[in-house]
Formats: structure tokens, sequence, C-alpha cells
């Protein structure tokens, strides 16, 4: 197995506070991944790093060999990473097809004048993207809201959505940022499958979660991040067992020993969210 | 194209003059964005409406078409600020309540914000221009204050008339006033609260609502009193008298950090030598397009500002 | 894709779900079959609107037609020359706002200093041609055709020259620099010699299409046919963008920048290619707005006008073609029919001109608090979907119960944490 994405001594420092420090893991393909660690630990400011919203202060971030870091975000997603977002970031006023093709779109080459003059390629780019987008809307359980707006689905398939748009990029690694946060039992139960079915496909994990169940269950392999720092990485019963992990989710007050903390913090939606947006009134298709 | 760096004195303390009335309309832009991160382009007609309100009140009203002096003339002049602050504090509060708030109650998407602001500011402008209101072209400002009179008759080689001199020392205790609201009452507290965190600010138990008019009251006041003093400045009053002291208020604004005090104070002045010293040098006609690249240069080279963009002093 | 035989009622209902359900069913029957031959022509829609075109003119004015000369105008009121000249007026403030849906509408960037980039279309048509006697300055004098596609390419370079640096700017930053790049240019023009500065440019050369003269007094029928091709094309152009992976990126950045960037997205590419597309419309409006008044000074490009167009693409809806074609009617061609109705004199104590500014501003704020979509919404991409993924379920993997080692390790540090609380 080839490590394909290798996280070499990242550092992110935003003025004084030193968000990641000397961070260093290796993801190989076909795994899945899991990430953990009390709030603030970095765990989103590392995603941040690695999709290239942030350049770290120190350090270096490999995929497949080559480095990656200081390109752009949509450099990252032709390399073939691609993410989904803590609070959920869709396209709120597009609906779920062209929230999709969005994804599917960032394959294609159609120019500007290839799209003015209508060129053959244009047509055949997008009926591919049309096919492309349905079977990942299916591949992910949210094909009947295809016609949907993207703020008018519920919660759980918001995230359902994010997660086919995602893959619509074609990713070798897709990054899932709490895709279980706020979402019902069922749900969760439902999401693990479609983790699982992702890695069958091919593509490889790394996944953030608060909730043990849905990480522990799911990953082939885990590092635990507590103050910008692996304090742990392995198996999941390896690491479940260490004291150090222990330590650091007790640390912080307990307050994330189990799932439920991953909700009350998502709870607290910023504003702009789409589920805040959700409740806008008047808005006309 | 050159200079003549014996007028450089009299544009040094023109310069400040014109900073120190930038400074004053531009806590308004500041303040609003501190705590909502929205750039209230409604903040000129704001300003015109200071200058305006105090137009009809002493020229219409009072019927005060004369100097007047002494006790008198500190009565009169200290009524005149507080008209038109007290004016411009009520429009921005109609503007907050009526156009922001609704958008804000359905987290609407910034560019409603940017549009609804756009259209507060030209409905409220044009408004003024119809010929029931103010009409197409100037009016004259009451004059209860001599233009003529002057306290120095030569400060660096400028003639400073007591209009000039009455701004700065406005713009001085007003500055003052604002530092000590900010910094150490609980008002300002909320407002410093809401501008670092307003979700978190709201969980501690602050009034989100009643603070945001706060702030575009207190926004509203300073540039009304400095509506009044453009107006005393120029001697008349216009439909569209907002708009340049509006942009470059803002342009201030953004200069030294938008969202910080101090900040949009540095900045005014900044802007107000630059434009003072470079009508010398350039030619005044010019000195709009060199305070606009100076924006542009400012936002690409340093979109933070000169002092970043922390509110709390 | 949907097919022409689709529902009239379903397909409003996607676009206005409140107003689609309360059309009776006698409408819906009538209407039915013309929407059915409406959907069927396809591009035969662009025909009908310029055969539309076409007649306007005609019917306000017959006799530019000659065998039609002893008609009088059906349209009694707005005929003859000033009837048309409001065509004209509309059809360049069509354009602009054609342009201007691209930039906020579609990708969301607020320029307000949009007619910078119709001023500097015009000006380059008119340095271009022969204008403003011997002494004026002019880069080329070529005949007035030959300045368009320059008209068209300076605009469009001003829009990258000012895309590429600002274009990185917060949203709200953007407004701000675009309303001081328009004060830029028009001070520019103001104050150098080459443009003659605020006395403008007299005498610009009008163009000749073959036989057709642009000269003849009363011409300006011609100049609205002029303009006809101009929509047409700019239409086309917008929808084919609009249906193409460029106009979903634009859509994407304007609904959310960051998500946008991480599917892929080269933001500030694209906002720079908006900026630039949007342009190139106003520099054919400029180009004719030059040819059609023959005198152009900075007078004629203020602030305001970047506001009414604003507010058209507003009104008729962010982000929709249609919308910003109807806008433009309602911000330009409306109130100067309405003054001249009024016959100049106030309505309700409003000048029928400057007043609609104000009318308009206040249709702003009105709009974005009720109706944030505008009139007219913008088009979705649907699918038909088939009875079976309609009504299939969310996937539950069964296998996917919790393991007994991870109860074990949540309730492990459970027991853990209350231990340390109790201690």
């Amino acid at each position: 197995m080839d490590s394909l994405l290798k996280v070499n001594n990242v550092t992110m420092q935003f003025g004084g506070l030193r968000a990641l420090g000397d961070v260093n893991f290796e993801i190989v393909e076909g795994e899945i991944f899991g990430l953990i660690g009390p709030n603030g630990a970095g765990k989103t400011t590392l995603f941040n790093c690695v999709t290239g919203v942030y350049a770290p202060t120190e350090g270096a971030v490999e995929f497949a060999g080559a480095p990656i870091t200081g390109k752009r975000p949509d450099q990252i997603v032709d390399i073939g990473i691609c993410r989904t977002f803590q609070q959920i970031r869709l396209f709120p006023n597009m609906t779920a097809l062209e929230n999709v093709i969005v994804g599917v779109d960032a394959r294609h080459r159609t120019s500007v004048f290839g799209a003015i003059f209508r060129s053959p390629r244009r047509k055949r780019e997008e009926r591919e993207s049309e096919d492309e987008a349905l079977r990942l809307l299916d591949f992910c359980g949210v094909k009947r809201y295809a016609n949907d707006l993207g703020r008018n689905l519920s919660y759980g398939d918001q995230r359902r959505l994010e997660i086919a748009r995602a893959l619509a990029t074609k990713p070798k690694l897709v990054l899932l940022d709490e895709p279980a946060a706020g979402m019902n039992p069922v749900e969760k139960n439902g999401l693990r499958g479609l983790v699982r079915k992702i890695r069958d496909e091919g593509t490889t994990v790394l996944l953030i979660e608060h909730d043990m169940k849905v990480v522990m269950g799911l990953s082939d392999r885990v590092a635990v991040l507590d103050h910008g720092e692996v304090i742990a990485e392995g198996h999941p019963e390896e690491v479940q067992s260490d004291p150090k992990v222990i330590e650091a989710y007790l640390g912080t007050g307990g307050a994330a020993t189990d799932g439920k903390a991953g909700q009350e913090n998502s709870a607290s939606d910023e504003p702009g969210t789409v589920s805040a947006r959700a409740r806008e009134p008047g808005g006309e298709k | 194209m050159e200079c003549n760096f014996g007028l450089f004195g009299p544009q040094v303390v023109t310069g400040l003059i014109l900073g120190f009335l930038y400074a004053l309309i531009a806590l308004g832009y500041t303040m609003v964005y501190g705590v909502l991160k929205l750039i209230n382009f409604a903040h000129d007609v704001i300003f015109a409406t200071g200058g305006i309100a105090v137009f009809y009140a002493f020229g219409m009203w009072f019927g005060i078409t004369e100097p007047v002096s002494g006790v008198e003339l500190l009565l009169v002049v200290g009524l005149s600020l507080l008209i038109g602050g007290i004016a411009s504090s009520l429009s921005a509060a109609v503007l907050e309540r009526f156009a922001y708030r609704p958008l804000r109650r359905r987290n609407a998407a910034r560019l409603s914000y940017l549009i609804t602001a756009i259209g507060a500011s030209f409905f409220m402008t044009y408004m003024y221009q119809q010929n029931f209101l103010l009409g197409p072209g100037r009016r004259p400002f009451p004059n209860y204050m001599s233009r003529q009179s002057a306290v120095f008759e030569d400060l660096l080689g400028t003639r400073v008339t007591d209009i000039m001199f009455l701004l700065v020392i406005t713009s001085i205790v007003c500055l003052i006033v604002l530092d000590r609201i900010i910094n150490q009452t609980r008002t300002g507290r909320s407002i410093r609260a809401l501008s670092e965190d307003i979700t978190a600010a709201q969980l501690m138990g602050v009034n989100v609502d009643r603070v945001i008019v706060t702030t575009f009251v207190i926004g509203g006041f300073f540039a009304g009193i400095a509506g009044v003093l453009y107006g005393l400045r120029t001697g008349s009053v216009e439909f569209n008298m907002g708009f340049f002291p509006g942009l470059k208020a803002f342009t201030a604004a953004v200069l030294g950090g938008i969202g910080n005090i101090r900040g949009a104070v540095l900045g005014a002045v900044m802007l107000g030598l630059i434009e003072s010293v470079s009508s010398v040098c350039i030619g005044s006609e010019w000195r709009n397009v060199v305070a606009f690249s100076v924006l542009v240069l400012v936002l690409v080279f340093r979109p933070t500002g000169l002092l970043g963009e922390r509110m709390g002093g | 894709m949907a097919g022409s035989d689709r529902d009239l009622r379903t397909y409003l209902g996607d676009r206005y779900p409140r107003t689609a359900e309360r059309i009776p069913d006698e409408v819906i029957k009538v209407a039915q079959p013309l929407f059915g031959v409406w959907r069927a022509i396809g591009y035969g829609r662009y025909l009908l609107a310029i055969l539309v075109m076409i007649a306007i003119p005609i019917l306000m004015k017959p006799e530019i037609v000659p065998f039609l000369e002893d008609f009088d105008s059906p349209i009694p009121y707005i005929n003859g020359s000033f009837g048309v000249s409001v065509l004209v007026d509309t059809g360049i403030y069509i354009l602009l706002a054609l342009g201007l849906s691209i930039v906020v509408g579609m990708a969301g960037l607020l320029d307000l200093g949009y007619v910078a980039f119709f001023m500097i279309g015009a000006y380059t048509a008119a340095l271009m041609t022969d204008s403003g006697g011997a002494e004026q300055f002019h880069f080329v004098v070529w005949p007035n055709l030959a300045a368009l596609p320059f008209a068209v390419l300076v605009c469009v370079l001003a829009g990258v020259a000012l895309g590429t640096p600002t274009l990185r700017l917060r949203g709200d930053y953007l407004a701000i620099v675009t309303l001081g790049f328009h004060e830029i240019v028009r001070q520019t023009a103001n104050n150098l010699p080459q443009t003659n500065g605020s006395r403008g440019i007299p005498g610009i050369e009008r163009p000749q299409l073959g036989p057709i003269e642009f000269t003849v007094l009363g011409s300006e029928n011609y100049w609205f046919y002029l303009l006809i091709p101009a929509i047409i094309l700019a239409v086309i152009m917008i929808r084919h963008l609009e249906d193409s992976r460029i106009g979903r990126y634009w859509t994407a950045i304007r609904e959310d920048e960051v998500a946008a960037a991480a599917m892929g997205v080269p933001v500030v590419r694209m906002k720079v290619l908006a900026f630039a597309i949007g342009a190139s419309t106003s520099g054919v409006a400029g180009w004719i707005y030059a040819g059609y008044l023959t005198f152009i000074s900075p007078a004629n490009f203020p602030l305001l006008a970047s506001i009414l167009i604003l507010a058209a693409v507003v009104i008729g809806g962010l982000g929709s073609i249609s919308g910003a074609v109807l806008g433009a009617v309602l911000v330009q061609g409306l109130p100067q029919v309405v003054r001249e109705a009024s016959g100049g004199e106030t309505i309700f104590g409003f000048d029928p001109e400057t007043g609609r500014i104000a009318v308009f501003g206040f249709l702003l704020i009105v709009v974005m608090i009720f109706r944030p979509g505008g009139l007219l919404a913008p088009k979705r991409r649907r699918v038909e979907l088939s009875e079976a993924s309609a009504a299939e379920g969310v996937i539950v993997d069964e296998t996917a119960q919790p393991s007994k080692d991870e109860i074990e390790f949540a309730s492990s540090v459970h027991e853990a944490a209350q231990h340390k609380e109790g201690s």
C-alpha cells in the first residue's frame, strides 16, 4: 500500500495562537482514516491546510508523492482532494442536481467560447455531467431531491448532498468534516454505510468526527489531535485504550465523551449557513 | 505639476481640518462595520441629513439670518449641532429598523444588504432633491456664524476662521467622548462584544437588536454633527452633499482598518492631508482621483488597513 | 430534460409556487397550447422577438416604410421620433442591464461603477472615428463600424484591468472600489485635454451600413434596428453561458465563494471573466450611444445611470435574463413615457426625471426585503425523474450497528469523566 497523503511537520500559527504544532501523519491509499480530538484541537484547521484554504506556517503536505502546500483550493481539487464542511456549505439556491454538477464541472474543460458557441465538447460534457450527477445523487441516496433547491433539503440530506458534490470531482481522497454532526441515529447508520461504500469504490477517506461510535466503527486507523498536536495514532483499539487520549477528552471538561457533544456544537450554526438560510421566507424558485 | 512648498503650511492645516471632518463621518462606517460586518452605504445621506435638518430648523423656522456672537453664539452653535445630530440619529435608527432589520431576521445574503443600502442612499438623496424638499440646486446654510472672523490670523501661514476652529474642537471632543463610550460604558462593552462575536454576545444576554440600533444612533449622531459643520464651512447645503464626503470618509475608514475606531481617525487625517497636499502638487481637479486611487491601492496591498480590523481600544 | 409537452402549471409552479396555485384552471387551459408552441419553437423564439422588435418602430411611425406613408400610427400617443427615441434609450439600457446581470446577477459581484465601462466604450468609439474637428485628439480616424470591435475589446480589457487586482477583495469592498473606479474614469475624462474635458466630444461620425444611412433626420428608427441584433446576440450569448459550466461556476461563487473554491472553481479567474464579459455588452452599448447622440461628455455618464441599471437587474430578478430586459424597460422606458404623459409636470410632487431615482431606490429596498428574487426568477436546471427514483428510500446500513468495543470505549470514557467531576 502506498501512502497517499503525507502531512509533514505542519505548523499553523495565527498571531500568537498555535493552532497546529508539528503535525505528522500519513494516509494510505484505500483506507478510512479517522481524525478525532476535542473541540478546538485543530482538526478543521488541518483540513484547511490540506485543502489550500490556509498555507501552513511551517511544514509541508504531500499528495501522491508531490508537494501540494501553497496551492489554491481549486488546484487542490484538480490534484484529487475534495472536502465537505463542518457547517454545511451547499449552494442554497441551486437545485441538488446543479450542486453536484458544479463538482463534475471541475473535471470538464469547456471554455468560454465553447460555451457561447455550444461546441460539440460542451454538448458531450453537459450530457455526461447530468448522468454523472444523477448517478452520484443516487449513490448518496438523495436522487429523489434532484430538482429541489439545496436549502430546502433536510439537514441529513444536505450532508449527503454535500458528500455527493465532493465525490463529483472524482477525488482520490475525500475529506469529510463531521459528516454525522446533527444526524439522528438512523441517519448516522445510513451515513456509515455510505462512507464504506465510498471507500469500496476506491476513494480514500479522511474523516473528522466527534461521534466515537461512527469513527471507531468505520476507521481503519485513527489519529487523535489535541491542542494542535497528534497525541496518538494507530488502530482504533490501540487508540481508545491510550491513557493520553482519555485524558485529552477529560481535560476539556469531559464535554466530548460521546456523540452528543458534536451535536451540541453544530447546533450553534454560524449565520449564513445553509441550515440557517433554510428558514428564509419569500425566496422564489 | 510642481509643488509649491510655500503653500505647504496652509495645505497641512486645511488637510487636518478636512481630516477631522472625515473622521467624524468615518466613525459611523467603522462602528456599523465592526458590529454588523456591513458597509452602511446609506451613511452619506445620514451625514447630509444633519446639515439639511439645521438648514430647515434655523433657516426656515427660527429665521436666523445674521451672525450672532458671544454667549448667544455658543448656544446657537450648540443647539444646531444637537439638532443635526438628533436628526441624523433618527434617520439612522429608521434605516436600521425598517431596511436592515428585516434582512437580518431572515439571514439574508450580504449582497441583499449592500443593495438595500444603495437603494436607501439613493432614495433619500433624491427625495431631498425633489422640489417639495431642497430642490436641485445649492441652498444657503443659515449663517449664524460669521464666515469671516478668524481666531488665528496666521497659523503656519493660514488664516484659521472661527468655523475651522469650531470644526477641529468639536471633532476632538466628539472623538474623546466616543472613545469613553466605547471603552468605559456598558453600552460600549456591548458594542465591543458584538463586534467580537455576535452569537456569543447574544448568548451572554446582550440585547442584540438594541445594541445594533444604538450603534447606528451613535454613528448617526456624529455624522449629523459633521453634516452641520460641513454646512457651516461650505456655507450651503445640497441634496447630494453627502456623496463625496461619504465616499472619502469610507476610504478613510478602510485606510485605517475598517471596524477599528482609532484607525478611522488616523485614516481620516491621513486622507485629508493626502488630498490637500495633492491639490497643490497635482492640481485640485485631480484630488478625487488621487483619493480614490489611494483607496484602491490600500485595498489591494493592505486590505485590513493600517491598524487592522479590531474595534476595541 | 424537460420536453415540450410539459404542463404549464408545473412550469410556473417551479418558478412562482404561490402565484401558480392562484391561477384559475380556465386560464391554464387557454394558455396551455400557446405554451406548447412556445416550448416547441426553441430558437424560433428569438425570431419571434426580432419580428416583434422590427414591428414596434413601424407601428409607431409607419412612414419609415415607403409604402406605408399614408397610414396613421396605431399607437397614437407615443408615436413619432419620441417613441422611437424611447425605444433606443431603452434598448441601450437593455444591453447594459444584460451585461450587469452577468456581474451582479450571476456572479454576485456588486459593481456600482458599471457605467464606467459604458463610458469607456463610447469614448473609444468617439476617439477612433471622425469627431470633434481636426484639432481633436484621435487614436485613429476610422469608419465608425471599424471602431466597434475595438470599443468592445477596450471595455473587456478595462474589465480585466479593474478586476484583476480588486476581485480578490471582499464583496463589500468591491462595491466601493467600483464606485471609485467610476469616479476616476469620469474625472479623468473630465480633466484630460485629449478627451476635451467637460466640454465633451461633438460631431461623432455615424455608422453607415451599406445603403442604410444613419445620418438622415429622424434616423432613430435605424438605430433601434441596430440594437436588435446586439440585444439578441447578447441574450443568446448569456443564455449559452448560463447553461454551461461557466454560468454554473458564477452562480456557485454567488451562492458560496468558499464552497465554490473547494469544489474546484477558480474563483478569481471566473470573477475576472464575469467582469470582462459583462463589460463587453457595455462596449457595444457605448459604441451605439456615441454614434446615436454624435456628442458625448462626462455628464452623459453619471453614477446614477449605474444605480438605475443595478435597479433594473435587481427588480427584474437577480440572475434572470428576461428579468434584466424587463427591468431595463421599467427603469428607462416606462419613466420616459410617464414623463411625456405628464407633460413635464411633477407627479405627486415628484419630478419625473429625478424622482424616478427616488422611486427605484425605494423599490430596491422593497424588493430586497419582500421579494429578493425580483420579478422574474432565473432558470433552474431540472431533470425528469422516474417514479422509481422518486420513491426510493434512504440507505440504511443494517450491518453498521455499533460494535461492542465502541460501546465499551464510550462508556469507559463516560465513567472516567463522572469520576473526575465527583472528586
